[in-house]
């Protein structure tokens, strides 16, 4: 049986009672299960059990999901999906014809760190940009920068030249300080397939390379360090790596460099 | 499963007082990343530590006469230069690279132990 979810981000009240009450109430109507998963902390609870909802610690604007499976899934997603709209951010429009007009694929401004960031997200193409390292960082440098790709690249090149950027757990995380960019900037570009990096950490699956102006200011630090110590949870790179939903991906890892 | 003085070292019994300095060519990745891990499994081996980062935002946590005289060791955990090494003139240096302490933090701390 196929299992259907709901991706969305809580609010400024986490999980409010009422709100609990009635997703509830609307789980009653269906003979499907259905799990909250708070991705945030990773922490589960069924959600016709307040108790468990309780237990899975839920803080403000943390990134959760309904899971559905049963029989009658696909209805209970249509209702679940209106009621998640309705109380929380929906981090994911399924359907067109569920909510009526769908929303643009836009992250509220409760995600956004205290400085403006550049996301940029690189769709899997059937080209060559993926055979090794040196044109996976230059896909990055043209995503990050349209006017001085070459001079990132370079940047970027002389940083591996020290080190391979691999944090483990299939992720590599290139990053620089440069003058080319003023503003961060941070590209994500899944592989389609594992790519060595040159490292003993092994290979690589999801490249996130990171552009910081030089003098970043000290919440630009602070957010970054916070991403890099994330992915030395195992739990966490998972979750990146299996995510098939660009918007939930950038929930996560702005979610990340908000706090803790 | 052999035991040896660091396994059987309860977290109480502090078995050596260390200092580090983490830092890497960036600043703003692994240099706190490296801190992390070595904050986080050396108490697990009875070990004390102190760690001083050197990243983009500066030296953060700076380690005083105090703490390097008081430090059985000095660990210096970079792939790059650290800065005021001349302080630790006097002391028992053990350097190893970034990648070591990400690939397995508890090891390079056991290796300290002997």
């Amino acid at each position: 049986m196929k299992l259907r979810s709901i991706d969305f981000m809580l609010g400024e009240q986490a999980l409010p009672i009422q709100a609990l009450g009635e997703l509830r109430k609307l789980c009653g109507y269906f003979r499907s299960v259905v799990v909250l998963y708070n991705l945030s902390r990773r922490k589960r609870g069924d959600a016709q059990h307040r108790l468990q909802l309780l237990s899975v610690g839920s803080q403000p604007w943390d990134i959760c999901q309904l899971q559905i499976e049963g029989p009658d899934s696909e209805l209970a997603e249509m209702v679940l999906t209106e009621f998640i709209n309705e109380h929380f951010c929906l981090l994911r429009c399924l359907r067109r014809s569920f909510i009526g007009e769908p929303k643009a694929p836009a992250l509220p401004t409760t995600l956004t760190p205290p400085f403006e960031l550049q996301f940029h997200y690189h769709r899997y193409r059937q080209d060559a940009l993926y055979q090794n390292k040196a044109t996976i960082l230059a896909t990055a440098s043209k995503l990050i920068t349209a006017n001085f790709p070459s001079k990132l690249l370079q940047e970027f090149e002389k940083r591996e030249s020290v080190s391979a950027t691999v944090m483990g757990n299939g992720i590599a995380l290139p990053h620089v300080i440069n003058e080319w960019v003023p503003q961060p900037a941070l590209a994500v570009i899944p592989l389609p397939q594992a790519c060595d990096w040159g490292s003993r950490l092994g290979p690589v699956s999801l490249i996130l390379a990171l552009s910081l102006p030089k003098r970043p200011s000290r919440e630009m630090v602070q957010a970054f360090a916070r991403l890099s110590k994330a992915t030395l949870v195992p739990a966490f790179c998972q979750q990146l790596l299996t995510c098939d939903s660009p918007l939930l991906l950038q929930a996560l890892l702005r979610r990340t460099l908000i706090s803790d | 499963m052999r035991y040896n003085r660091a396994t059987i070292c309860s977290v109480s019994e502090i078995s050596m007082n260390i200092v580090a300095v983490t830092a890497c060519p960036t600043g703003i990745a692994h240099t706190y990343m490296a801190a992390d891990q070595l904050s986080k499994h050396a108490p697990k081996l009875g070990i004390q530590i102190k760690v001083e980062t050197q990243g983009a935002m500066g030296i953060e946590n700076q380690l005083t006469a105090n703490d390097i005289s008081n430090a059985d060791l000095v660990l210096i955990a970079s792939d790059i230069k650290v800065e005021h090494m001349e302080r630790f003139n006097s002391a028992k240096i053990k350097q190893v690279s970034i990648e070591q302490v990400l690939l397995d933090a508890r090891s390079v701390l056991q290796g300290l132990l002997g």
